[in-house]
């Protein structure tokens, strides 16, 4: 066993100070999962995901800067007061995801002005469509609760009662008939209104606002928060595709090297030769997930909750590319043949498995093909791991895939391996 | 100390090594002499135990199992093409391999300040290979193959690719071994390195032995006869009888016993301005064997 840790040690040392191999196992993945997960969209900075909108209150009434007051408080949204020109312009620059303007007589009609004066206008930028339907659900419903909140209070309820009745009084389309008929229930109303005890009235069933927040996907929990809880398991996935490939090279570069006899001519038996390039491809590849976990937890607030779910996650998957490994090193018999063909095949895999377009946006049968592929389970299992937050028997399909993968992988390779030795 | 018997390995239709027998003493340096392709490294690969033999069998030190790791362990293996971590420094291969050997702590520590000198490489240490000039490498595969301090040294030809500075270098390193007692396999396809460091050669081609004794032993019975080649003073008055031929003042001699023949013109009282002496070497043995020069 301390043969086999040497071994391992001293190629994780030979790992460390080949800068290039390096930067395909730590640089690129960092890169990926912080580029991608901030073009996507992942954080706005603040880390929490809200949505950023340009307020513009012409109304100035207490119906509008109550209204506005609300939409602050919201936490899915940021908002910044501006004037209608500084928001469009902000939206059309993408600083601002939409533009809300609260127009004159916005509080004379409650926010339902449709395509008369006094409706709400919304645009949006046409790249943030999704985020745009989102904040026309929490503009709905913020309205919604303003009005269902001035009817629970019978003098405010009370307050709205001459406006109505001039409307009845002056619309000449109404029979007059109808129009005794409604002015009657007003006086009713205004009178039931004045005599009722408030909490008597504020007892009653109260009516519900549709519950934007709570339906919206990307304020699911079980969503992804951020495009980088997306993107840090896929980086991961690249750390170990680039490791797979530097102890594939290694293996093979033991081999043209020499070094490779003078380990046979050594007292360790070949198997704790394999065995020793095995475990310093398993450290590599743990060392990587860990690493980009870490960052992502501290500074990405990628989900992270249950530690022995990830634990197995990462045993399978490490243990699963180290049998991709062994294989891969008999590709060929000198450094570039085995760096060649190992990455054609892990690009490969990568494609269909989900690593360079996310397995979501797949049409259906190429989601059915990366079933084939180790990194699709891979990221899968990571995925599971931190913000799907699976328990262990969740995670279990997906690491019982891993685990027969590599299991097969490994015994063909050290099969052929012990092939070309003789 | 090492004995093999019979050894054969083919690839395909090629013998690489086919059919060869011999005996190393304990202490002694035994050559294997033979040009690019005679079947040395296989044969060495063989008695290290990483190649199996399709026939016949190799005892070290008694036991007759190379593959079997306390056999191997009384044997360091310095490859032909170099072994060694380019990325690793000096130091950090020997104490590698030396852990690979179990040696720890203050043990190893020793052995790889004793390698490092041994090499001359004290200095170099802490660089890395890479950078390190061509005799260095050789110096360090040498090194790392005594790490574990084995009785037995299988050295597949050492100064291959060497300037002719570390080559003595080398050369005085083994010749230190030798005094110390320790067995030594030597191949090389140099004649020089053989006449001048093994007690005994084998002479091989094409996978085969074919004669086996010491340097003298091989020459006395392949060489044939030294030519001495002397310029006289004057030519000789005729009643002294010399042997061999004379041309004006040129004299010429085949002889087996060159010094003998070279006392004698002394005795006689002839007087020589120049004086050459041919003698044969492994490379006139090597042609009387095979018909071929040793080096094409
Ligand atoms: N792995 C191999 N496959 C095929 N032929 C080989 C192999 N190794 C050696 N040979 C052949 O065996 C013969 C002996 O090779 P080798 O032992 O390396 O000779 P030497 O060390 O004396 O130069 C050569 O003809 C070589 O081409
Ligand atoms: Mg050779």
């Amino acid at each position: 066993m301390r043969g086999i840790l040497t071994l391992a040690l001293k190629d994780l040392l030979l790992i460390w100070r080949d800068k290039f191999g390096l930067f395909w196992i730590l640089g690129f993945p960092v890169i990926y999962a912080v580029f991608f997960g901030s073009v996507l969209g992942g954080g706005h900075g603040d880390g929490s995901g809200a949505t950023s909108i340009a307020l513009t209150d012409e109304d100035q009434t207490e119906f509008s800067q109550e209204f506005t007051a609300r939409l602050a408080s919201s936490e899915a949204l940021s908002v910044t007061p501006m004037t209608r020109e500084e928001g469009r312009e902000a939206v059309r620059l993408g600083r601002q995801a939409a533009q809300v303007v609260l127009p004159t007589g916005f509080g004379e009609s409650l926010g339902f002005g449709g395509q008369e004066e006094g409706g709400l206008e919304i645009a949006i930028d046409p790249s943030r469509r999704a985020e745009g339907a989102y904040l026309q659900g929490i503009l709905m419903s913020t309205t919604f609760e303003m009005i269902t909140d001035r009817f629970m209070d019978p003098e405010r309820a009370r307050e709205w009662l001459p406006d109505l009745r001039r409307d009845v009084e002056e619309a000449p389309e109404i029979p007059g008939l109808q129009r005794d008929v409604l002015l009657q229930f007003y006086d009713a109303l205004d009178k039931f209104l004045g005599d009722i005890d408030p909490d008597i009235y504020q007892s009653g069933p109260a009516l519900q606002g549709p519950r934007v927040e709570a339906v919206s996907v990307t304020r699911d929990p079980s969503g992804p928060q951020s495009a980088y809880e997306i993107m840090f398991p896929v980086a991961m996935l690249w750390g170990l595709m680039g490791c797979t490939a530097g102890f594939a090279i290694s293996l093979v570069r033991e081999r043209s090297r020499g070094t490779l006899l003078r380990l046979r001519v050594s007292p360790l038996s070949r198997a704790q030769i394999l065995a020793g390039k095995g475990l310093a491809c398993f450290l590599a590849c743990s060392a990587v997930i860990v690493m980009l976990l870490a960052l992502g937890r501290f500074l990405f607030n990628i989900r992270f909750e249950n530690p022995p779910a990830f634990a197995l996650a990462l045993a399978c998957t490490s243990l699963a590319f180290v049998g991709i490994m062994m294989l891969l090193s008999t590709l060929g018999r000198t450094e570039e043949a085995v760096g060649g063909s190992s990455w054609a095949v892990l690009l490969l895999f990568g494609m269909v498995g989900g690593a360079m377009i996310p397995r979501f946006v797949m049409p259906l049968w190429m989601q059915a093909l990366s079933n084939f592929s180790p990194i699709s389970w891979g990221i899968r299992a990571m995925e599971g791991a931190t913000w799907r937050g699976f328990t262990l028997v969740e995670l279990a399909p997906a690491c019982g895939v891993l685990l027969l993968f590599g299991a097969v992988c490994f015994s063909l390779g050290v099969a052929i391996l012990s092939r070309h030795e003789t | 100390m090492i004995r093999v018997q019979d050894l054969r390995k083919h690839y395909g239709p090629i013998r690489a090594v086919d059919g060869i027998s011999f005996e190393i003493e304990r202490g002694e340096t035994f050559g294997l002499l033979g040009p690019n392709g005679a079947g040395k490294t296989t044969t060495i690969h063989m008695i290290a135990g990483i190649l199996p033999p399709d026939a016949g069998s190799v005892e070290i030190n008694g036991s007759s199992d190379p593959t079997r790791a306390s056999v191997r362990s009384q044997l360091g293996v310095a490859p032909q093409a170099l072994a060694l971590y380019e990325e690793l420094t000096g130091e950090e291969n020997l104490a590698f391999f030396g852990r690979l050997h179990g040696l720890r702590g203050a043990t190893l520590r020793g052995r790889v300040q004793w390698a490092l000198e041994f090499a001359e490489l004290t200095e170099r240490r802490r660089s890395l290979v890479k950078t390190y000039s061509g005799g260095m490498k050789r110096r360090l595969n040498l090194a790392i193959a005594l790490i574990h301090e084995p009785p037995a040294l299988l050295l597949d030809e050492p100064t291959v690719g060497v300037d002719p500075q570390s080559r003595n270098h080398i050369f005085g390193r083994i010749e230190d071994l030798r005094r110390r007692g320790l067995t030594v396999l030597y191949t090389t396809h140099y004649m020089e390195e053989a006449q001048r460091l093994c007690d005994r050669v084998a002479i091989m081609d094409h996978g085969k032995m074919l004669d086996v004794g010491t340097v003298d032993e091989l020459i006395s019975r392949h060489g044939g006869v030294s030519v001495i080649e002397a310029e006289l003073e004057r030519p000789p008055e005729s009643t002294v009888s010399l042997p061999g031929t004379l041309e004006g003042t040129s004299l010429r001699i085949e002889t087996t016993k060159p010094l003998e023949e070279v006392a004698r013109l002394a005795e006689l009282g002839v007087r020589i301005t120049a004086l050459k002496v041919h003698r044969p070497d492994l490379e006139t043995v090597f042609l009387a064997l095979t018909g071929r020069r040793l080096r094409d």
